[in-house]
């Protein structure tokens, strides 16, 4: 059982990550929910809810401001929270804006800002968004004013790229190697263009052409004022908030579906977090089908007269698929199990018999996150886990 | 931005009409499909199924893995599938765009000097220049999926009759796709200018391209499609040719079956029925509630969107098998049969 709240040390940040639609968004809600029913003030840090959810939690203008889930709610599905929830939306152009803010004059924001690879650099470029909801969690660890923050992470194919992306982005930030490659762009930036070809390397006469000489006018320039105002900065700050992710402030949890995909996945995120001597809570794995009785049911059945013969066929194999897909789910946990050493947490969430939508249908999973024992494996793995 | 495209429609009015383009028959010519959607919706398993689909058509189809995925290989048991055309079983082919290797390609291409390319390329920078320049992954990309449309055999025939390009998740397809359009713009002129012009020629070539998006009838999926839709239409201006729904649970239960199943279930304490009857009920009640919820979203797609429109059953495993991607392409080929290649047998 999930039991973070319990603890005198609980972490500060609890990190979701997850391949794309395990449904990391609503596991994230339902742990900031249950944060603030056991009286904490809790922030959820999403990217793309769903607009039901949102809805539903009173949230519906959801935006990039801060936005607290009215009592209200929680009062008509009868609940009296301690704490408090709040949610917020990411958005990385902003975050990395900030950033420039925080650590550049005024006349280099301006130049930084109307430059067109920053503004590549500061939407598109993969690893920024990850990089920047990072950037935002530590601000807000730092602000203090929040007991728990829950980040539910950006999409991506892949579970480990939250980890990845931030490093790629902070090498490719790194001052020596742009340096060398852009130098005579930049000098040139700064003597003027018809240096440029004098000065540069054969790998830019080389490359520029091919690639297009305004390109790396753009380039240099943003490097250029990178360089001088506002390299050490930053690379101090992503040093402070790498620290603050291995740190035991914070936690990460894998969320998974009994997907072959996904599951790699998250057993990949599993093992790079023990590489790096990260810290992780466990695996939770989303949308489990009715785990039904292993044995086939003795046939045939004997139906009363208002099952048809035909209608009794049709039950009997749709119980035979949801029996296979049971027995799928299963062997997904028992390959999870062989693959992670014993006391790791494993919870199980069902797949609902509808959307999760609401506050209701939150709770619903919190009761299988953090108090019903979990039962989606079949009692004979279960013993041999736990032993 | 004007829009003339009819396929919008705010109002929410339905405007299904399936007569438009009998789903899909009329892409038989295709050569390159663009297969996008958002990540866990099954594009991978739809883009094998396509090409198991051209393969009983007699054609030979490579399937091209792009950006970070790496799973092709293991539906075909191998590992990650190399940056050159690999035979993966009969007539189907299977590669993964390395951009790396395109760009060292091109360098060694447009310069004369081997020792200068070999200076460039060896480079640590090289890797950066890889890494930050923007759109430069995705030209490469683009750049060597054209390279292999036009890839022909001695006899003159095409080397591949069909490519399957399966695409980032989400917006990092979109941008894929978007980029040849954007570097135009950047570059105006020169060389690369004049073979990205090449290459969006082929993307907007409706004979030859069709871009077909694959979604789940669940909320987030639909949501995303139809901005999807939108996004492909008035920003990429290559419209999307068809949308595939995924995983659809089968509708095989009449409204007196699901009534005579309630009220069974209702009546659980009299009918004296055994705990297996009572679960195959229950099993029965979940099928319904489930394929109720996603009829919804499947009449929000009708109501929103003007595509011909393809279902694919829920095939009930986590892994999709050989098998299964058959039954998917035997539904691909003969879209409009209402078969439910499980229940066959009832």
């Amino acid at each position: 059982m999930f039991d973070f709240f319990q603890h005198k040390n609980r972490p500060k940040v609890i990190v979701c990550c997850g391949s794309g639609g395990v449904g990391k968004t609503t596991i994230s809600a339902t742990i900031a929910l249950h944060g603030a029913l056991s009286g904490l003030n809790v922030m959820v840090l999403t990217i793309d809810p769903a607009r039901r959810l949102a809805d539903s939690l009173g949230i519906d203008h959801i935006g990039l401001e801060t936005r607290q889930v009215p009592v209200q709610k929680f009062r008509e599905a009868g609940l009296q929270p301690s704490g408090e929830l709040h949610t917020m939306m990411l958005d990385t152009k902003r975050t990395f804006d900030r950033l420039i803010l925080r650590y550049a004059s005024r006349d280099v924001q301006k130049q930084i800002f109307a430059n067109r690879y920053y503004q590549y650099l500061s939407s598109e470029l993969a690893g920024s968004h990850e990089y920047m909801a990072m950037e935002k969690v530590y601000e807000l660890y730092h602000e203090n004013i929040y007991d728990l923050i829950v980040l539910d992470t950006p999409p991506s194919r892949r579970a480990l790229d939250f980890l990845d992306a931030p490093r790629r982005l902070t090498n490719l930030l790194d001052h020596n190697l742009f340096w060398k490659l852009f130098r005579p762009y930049a000098k040139a930036g700064r003597w003027g263009l018809k240096m440029i070809n004098a000065m540069a390397s054969p790998f830019i006469r080389v490359i520029g052409p091919v690639m297009g000489k305004n390109v790396f006018e753009d380039v240099s320039t943003f490097f250029r004022l990178w360089d001088d105002v506002l390299f050490d900065g930053f690379r101090q700050r992503a040093a402070a908030v790498s620290d603050l992710l291995s740190s035991s402030e914070t936690t990460f949890i894998a969320i998974t579906s009994p997907m072959r995909g996904p599951m790699r996945e998250a057993l990949m995120l599993h093992r790079t977090l023990a590489e790096n001597h990260m810290p992780f809570a466990g695996f939770i794995v989303n949308r489990l089908h009715p785990m039904l009785p292993e044995k086939r049911p003795p046939a045939p059945i004997r139906w009363p007269k208002e099952i048809t013969s035909v209608l009794g066929r049709k039950i009997q194999c749709n119980f035979e698929r949801f029996h296979e897909l049971g027995k799928s789910d299963r062997a997904a946990i028992r390959e999870l199990l062989a693959n992670v050493e014993p006391g790791v947490e494993i919870r199980g969430i069902p797949c609902f018999e509808r959307d999760i939508y609401d506050v209701e249908g939150l709770l619903a999973i919190r009761e299988k996150l953090f108090f019903k024992n979990c039962s989606i494996l079949p009692a004979q793995t279960r013993h041999e886990h736990a032993l | 931005m004007p829009n003339e495209d009819k396929t919008s429609d705010d109002s929410g009015r339905p405007q299904t009409d399936k007569s438009v383009q009998s789903r899909g028959n009329n892409m038989h010519n295709i050569r390159l499909f663009l297969v996008l959607g958002k990540g866990g919706t099954g594009k991978t398993s739809f883009s094998i199924a396509l090409a198991l689909a051209a393969r009983r058509q007699g054609k030979q189809t490579l399937i091209v893995e792009t950006g970070e995925a790496d799973s092709i290989g293991r539906h075909f048991n191998r590992d990650t599938l190399p940056a050159s055309p690999v035979k993966l079983t009969s007539r189907i082919w299977g590669a993964r765009v390395n951009p790396k290797t395109v760009l060292k390609e091109y360098i060694y291409d447009h310069i004369d000097f081997t020792f200068l390319a070999n200076r460039i390329t060896r480079s640590r920078l090289f890797d950066h220049l890889m890494a930050a320049t923007p759109g430069l992954k995705e030209a490469m990309t683009m750049g060597q999926i054209w390279r292999w449309e036009q890839e022909h055999m001695k006899n003159g025939k095409p080397r591949f009759d069909r490519i399957v390009v399966d695409a980032p998740a989400t917006g990092h397809g979109l941008s894929l796709i978007q980029t040849p359009r954007t570097l135009i713009k950047m570059l105006h002129t020169g060389p690369v200018a004049r073979e990205i012009r090449i290459v969006q020629n082929l993307l907007t070539d409706s004979k030859k391209t069709a871009l077909i998006l694959v979604t789940l009838p669940e909320e987030l999926p639909v949501k995303e499609s139809l901005e999807t839709c939108a996004a492909a239409r008035d920003k990429l201006r290559i419209p999307v040719r068809q949308l595939i729904i995924n995983a659809v649970y089968p509708d095989f239960f009449s409204i007196e079956d699901k009534e005579t199943i309630q009220a069974l279930i209702r009546d659980r304490q009299n009918n004296g029925l055994s705990e297996t009857a009572h679960s195959m009920l229950e099993s029965a009640s979940l099928a319904i509630k489930r394929c109720t919820v996603q009829q919804g979203y499947i009449n929000q797609i009708h109501e929103k969107i003007n595509l011909p429109v393809c279902e694919i059953p829920f095939f009930f495993t986590n892994n999709l098998s050989m098998d299964h991607l058959e039954d998917m392409a035997s539904i691909l080929n003969t879209p409009d049969s209402d078969t439910d290649p499980v229940m066959d047998h009832v």
